[in-house]
């Protein structure tokens, strides 16, 4: 949970940044396309967290991407093959893929760097040899498979009334389920603390989902601006659109100024009482954390202050004068952009985290939560064109997914020795797993993951270059897994946290576009952030494993 | 040498209350040492009384938490390994420090190379390791490789490598432990020597008899601190046990009541637990084992390191295959293809290494202890049943009296007798009809030893069969109703009853007699 608020707050603070700085960012246009390759992004991401969870890797991704996405025009236009007949068709390839990788591994026990580097050879190489290096397409005749990938089957606003009232419906069954003193070995103080951390974080699932579900549909029953069509409507977008109708995406900018106002008044306060009440209840521990938190901030105030102005009055040709350097406008801009994401991203970053992780926030903090995210969609909403913005299919696609991976992570035996192999393979054999069994299971549910946003990518692009197309796409997916808090060295690893990696990755690259900044430098920039992240994360690990010692010293 | 000679020589090595704590251990506590030049100091104590970390201190490996450390009364800081050469600290570690692909003489002067125009200059090594082997009276080519000398001499080429940087002190951290009698007595020799050529020597050793010839003085440790100082006259067998347990040694080992098991299952004709007939295993394919053990039963197998006991264990687990013979359970014949099978016929196995094989370090206490019954006890074959989960968690932290903070805490952070326990915990949730154990109270605390103990019995009470391997004497002897002893993948003998003692078990450990 740390990891992912702390993540989670890269995100926010990348997003908000890249706002201040050019408003576009959270345009309409912008918006959609950001939200539907961070989707595409997180399908492969998903996948390969499953390999990295068991300590090994997949470099193979962006190959597999490449020859699915040659195989799937060639089988539908050229062979004629149905559309559901070809899907099906690379998907099997895909899987067998990922099972050759797995035996490769498990049976005659070679490295997974080098099976799936040799992968990665091999795959591109033969897709340029079957399409003798011809760009493939599917035209104009297959918009209804296409959709798939460039279908918008409904608003943001729609998104989350259904998802606030899933939320609910989840909540509320697992409301059912608390049952009290699950820890009946923790002393008296410890014990009550469990007790309300729990019930409060069971209670919590509900209420967000009851704020998001209102949040969602606030436009109709304040009776606000006219959004995109009834909610049943844009659900049914995706029918509607096959059938040539076109639904309007136009129809409302911004939800409300109510909504804006409202939102951002009741968040800042909230989010200053989580901040006060977290420190108060453990305030030792709080303190270097608290003073990165001021520190940062004031940083952050201090950029936006001096910075913004800069910036924004930096043309590209201009010259500037630094110091004793005379610099060019674009030069100045892409400085100040490293210096702002790298120091203010890697410190905001781990604010939440921190807090988390020296000493857990109060009970009266925790009740803030559903209040945090409630003020917090609100002010998303009033401030930007999210609410209006259509949901792309690859998004739907994505969540069901990581809803799915997430389950057999965490809830099923398998998931559970994914995780317990990855750490120390050894002794989960001493404990009667099959463990080669699951490390093939991981390696087909990473291909088949890759098989699956190659015919995405193939669907949303619709013009396959075989020597190219999905290039570094597993670095970039193995990045965003690492972001979301995936250890290389296996057995850590969540769904959540690996999705929002992903969506880190994307904005960071569509801010460095958005912003005018070179383009060459966005191998430069992603590289250094990663790299705080993950000197962050050592950090962190060091003061969460002191804090355990002590709890151990504690119980004797 | 800077000390002046005199009939009080001022201390070579002094060690002032030096502390070093581990997440969840206090390793070391005020411990005091000191050291005179010439001297043969042996260190005793338990598994776990923190000789080992103390040595790791003085040898740079690890660095003190608090505390001083003198040499020639002069305060050193001993930051790496390095440093504690340059100061004339060598430690020749328990598993020994060489690289077996290069050859003796390459290792003699590895890192510290003889050069000649820039190239490795081989005559020069050559010449001064013959000369370094001869001291130790060693007589091998110093161009034969390392992987190609019984253990006995490479730990001879350990002793050379150390007197060819000039050492002062030597560390020695069980020595004989793998060692023939014969290897052995060449060791004590050469230590000898090393006396008289002035070079101190700690030796770390488990084995009380050689401390007893060995040492000019003794400190025992326990639990982390000093537990006493012997000289001369004094060291003696009980003293030093006395010291190292820190109580009356007679009273410590006792089974409340030994099981004449064998009599029993002729009288009821019981079928045994487990039976194993003409077993081969794959690392000691010479030899056949047969045994077996009736249920409610402790067998202990007794043997020196290497006489293949975890090596049977793991076979018997299913980790190795046999090569041949069977194995019976309840009277059943059962394939072990894999620790899987073995699971499935009621077995469970504590490892001797329980950080690498029997605990996920970074899981919690709840994951350890389901992650062998979680998919019997999974709905529908996948889904977690967290509540037998938890239920089995409590279970197990009631009965073994875990001491954590929460059922989630991260295992690491717990004190070994408690990981220990976690790995029990993980079978018992199985309800075994056999318990394999391998060195089960290896580095714990003799509190947690203690309840170990307790626990065997009362799980031998419950009728389940235990197993286990033991390398300290007094622990086979105390617990078992029947020892088998090994030597060298042999079965050598079995004793029961009164017949299992120190003498009758070191003699066919050592392979002196056979029956």
């Amino acid at each position: 949970m740390n990891k992912i608020l702390g993540i989670f707050g890269l995100l926010i603070f990348v997003c908000l940044f890249t706002t201040v700085l050019n408003d576009s960012f959270v345009g309409q246009y912008n918006l959609y396309n950001t939200t539907r390759w961070s989707a595409l992004f997180g399908i492969l991401s998903i996948g390969v967290a499953f390999v990295i969870i068991t300590g090994g890797i997949d470099l193979s991704i962006g190959s597999v991407v490449g020859l699915v996405a040659c195989l799937l025009p060639m089988l539908v236009v050229e062979q004629g093959y149905s559309p559901t007949a070809a899907v099906l068709i690379v998907m099997l390839i895909a899987g067998a893929i990922g099972l050759l990788h797995g035996l490769l591994i498990t049976r005659l026990d070679l490295q997974p760097f080098v099976v799936t580097l040799c992968g990665l050879l091999f795959y591109r190489g033969f897709a340029r040899w079957l399409t003798d290096d011809g760009t493939l397409g599917f035209g104009q005749d297959y918009d209804g498979l296409r959709l798939l990938a460039i279908g918008k089957p409904c608003s943001w606003a729609t998104m989350l009334f259904g998802g606030g009232i899933c939320l609910f419906l989840y909540g509320v069954w697992n409301l059912g389920r608390l049952r009290p003193h699950d820890d009946r070995h923790a002393d008296a103080p410890l014990q009550r603390e469990l007790d309300i951390e729990r019930k409060l974080s069971a209670w919590s699932i509900p209420a967000i989902g009851v704020l998001l579900a209102l949040a969602g549909s606030s436009r109709f029953w304040l009776g606000w601006e006219s959004g995109p069509g009834t909610p049943l409507l844009e659900i049914a977008g995706y029918q509607i659109r096959s059938l040539g109708i076109e639904v309007s995406e136009n129809a409302a900018s911004m939800p409300s100024t109510v909504m804006k106002y409202a939102g951002t008044f009741l968040f800042v306060p909230t989010l200053l009482a989580f901040l006060v009440w977290a420190w108060q209840s453990d305030a030792g521990r709080m303190k270097k954390p608290l003073a990165l938190v001021i520190g940062s901030l004031i940083l952050l105030a201090l950029c936006v202050w001096q910075l913004v102005p800069l910036f924004r009055s930096a043309a590209a040709d201009d010259r500037w004068q630094v110091g004793a350097m005379e610099v060019s406008g674009e030069l100045l801009k892409t400085g100040l952009m490293m210096i702002v994401f790298v120091i203010v991203g890697g410190v905001i970053g781990s604010i939440g985290w921190l807090i988390s992780a020296s000493g857990t926030a109060s009970g009266k903090s925790k009740a803030l939560t559903p209040a945090l995210v409630a003020t917090g969609v609100m002010a998303l909403l009033g401030h930007t064109q999210l609410a209006a913005t259509m949901v792309p299919m690859p998004m739907l696609i994505m969540i069901a997914l990581a809803i799915v991976a997430s389950i057999f992570l965490n809830r099923t035996v398998y998931g559970r020795y994914l995780l317990a192999l990855g750490r120390n393979e050894e002794a989960a054999r001493y404990s009667g797993i099959n463990t080669k069994r699951m490390i093939v299971v991981a390696y087909v549910l990473c291909s088949l993951a890759a098989g699956l946003g190659g015919i995405l990518f193939a669907l949303d692009v619709n013009s396959v270059q075989p020597s190219g197309f999905g290039n570094f796409y597993e670095l970039y997916a193995i990045a965003a897994a690492v972001l979301g808090g995936c250890s290389l060295r296996g057995g850590e690893g969540n769904i959540l946290g690996v999705v929002i990696g992903a969506a880190v990755m994307r904005v960071l690259y569509n801010a460095i576009n958005i912003l005018g900044i070179s383009t060459k430098l966005e191998f430069a920039i992603i590289g250094m952030v990663i790299l705080a992240g993950a000197i962050v994360d050592v950090v962190v690990k060091r003061i969460v494993a002191k804090r355990a010692v002590l709890a151990a010293e504690e119980a004797g | 040498m800077s000390q002046t000679p005199g009939k009080n020589p001022r201390p070579l090595l002094e060690v002032r209350s030096l502390g070093k704590r581990f997440p969840g251990v206090r390793a070391l506590h005020q411990i005091d040492l000191t050291l005179m030049p010439g001297e043969v100091l042996a260190l005793v104590g338990e598994n776990g009384a923190g000789k080992s970390t103390l040595m790791k201190i003085l040898a740079g490996v690890q660095p003190p938490d608090e505390g001083q450390i003198l040499i020639d009364q002069k305060p050193v800081t001993i930051g790496s390994v390095a440093e504690a050469m340059r100061l004339g600290i060598t430690l020749i570690h328990q598993e020994l420090n060489l690289s077996d692909n290069l050859s003796v003489g390459a290792n003699i002067f590895l890192g510290r190379e003889p050069t000649r125009f820039g190239l490795i200059d081989r005559e020069t090594i050559d010449r001064e390791s013959r000369r370094h082997l001869a001291s130790v009276g060693l007589d091998v080519d110093p161009q034969t490789l390392v992987r190609e000398l019984t253990i006995g001499r490479q730990q001879m080429v350990e002793i050379a490598k150390a007197l060819s940087i000039d050492a002062r002190v030597l560390i020695m951290d069980e020595p004989t432990s793998s060692l023939s009698q014969r290897e052995a007595e060449a060791l004590f020799k050469v230590v000898q020597g090393l006396r008289e050529h002035g070079v101190s020597v700690i030796y770390i050793s488990h084995r009380l008899a050689e401390v007893e010839t060995l040492a000019d003085r003794v400190a025992v440790m326990r639990d982390g601190e000093n537990a006493g100082e012997l000289v001369g006259d004094q060291i003696n067998h009980d003293a030093m046990v006395s010291r190292m347990v820190g109580r009356d040694v007679s009273r410590f080992y006792e089974r409340t009541a030994r099981v004449d098991v064998a009599a029993l299952g002729s009288e009821q004709q019981l079928t045994p637990a487990l039976e194993v007939s003409d077993l081969i295993v794959p690392d000691h394919p010479k030899h056949k084992v047969s045994f077996q053990v009736m249920p409610g039963e402790i067998v202990g197998i007794a043997g020196l390191v290497g006489a293949g006991r975890t090596e049977l264990l793991r076979c018997l687990f299913g980790v190795t295959q046999p090569l041949g013979g069977s194995v019976r359970i309840n009277g059943q014949t059962v394939q072990l293809r894999n620790p899987k099978d073995a699971i499935a016929s009621g077995m469970g196995l504590v490892p001797e290494d329980r950080k690498e094989q029997g605990l996920v370090i970074d899981f919690s206490v709840r994951s350890n202890v389901s992650l062998a019954s979680l998919s019997d006890k999974a709905g529908a074959g996948m889904w977690i049943d967290s509540a037998a989960e938890s239920e089995d968690t409590h279970q197990s932290i009631d009965r073994l009296r875990i001491k954590t903070p929460t059922a989630d805490q991260v295992v690491r952070y717990l004190s070994g007798g408690n990981q220990q326990k976690v790995v029990l915990g993980k079978w018992l949730a199985m309800n075994p009809k056999i318990l394999l154990l391998d060195e089960p109270t290896r580095g714990i605390d003799i509190g947690a030893k203690e309840e170990i103990y307790r626990l065997m019995e009362t799980l031998a009470a419950e009728g389940l069969a235990i197993l286990f391997v033991s390398s300290e004497m007094e622990e086979v002897i105390a617990m078992s109703d029947r020892t088998l002893v090994m030597h060298e993948g042999e079965m050598t003998g079995q004793l029961v009853g009164d017949e299992i003692g120190e003498e009758q078990i070191m003699n066919l450990a050592t392979g002196v007699v056979s029956r």
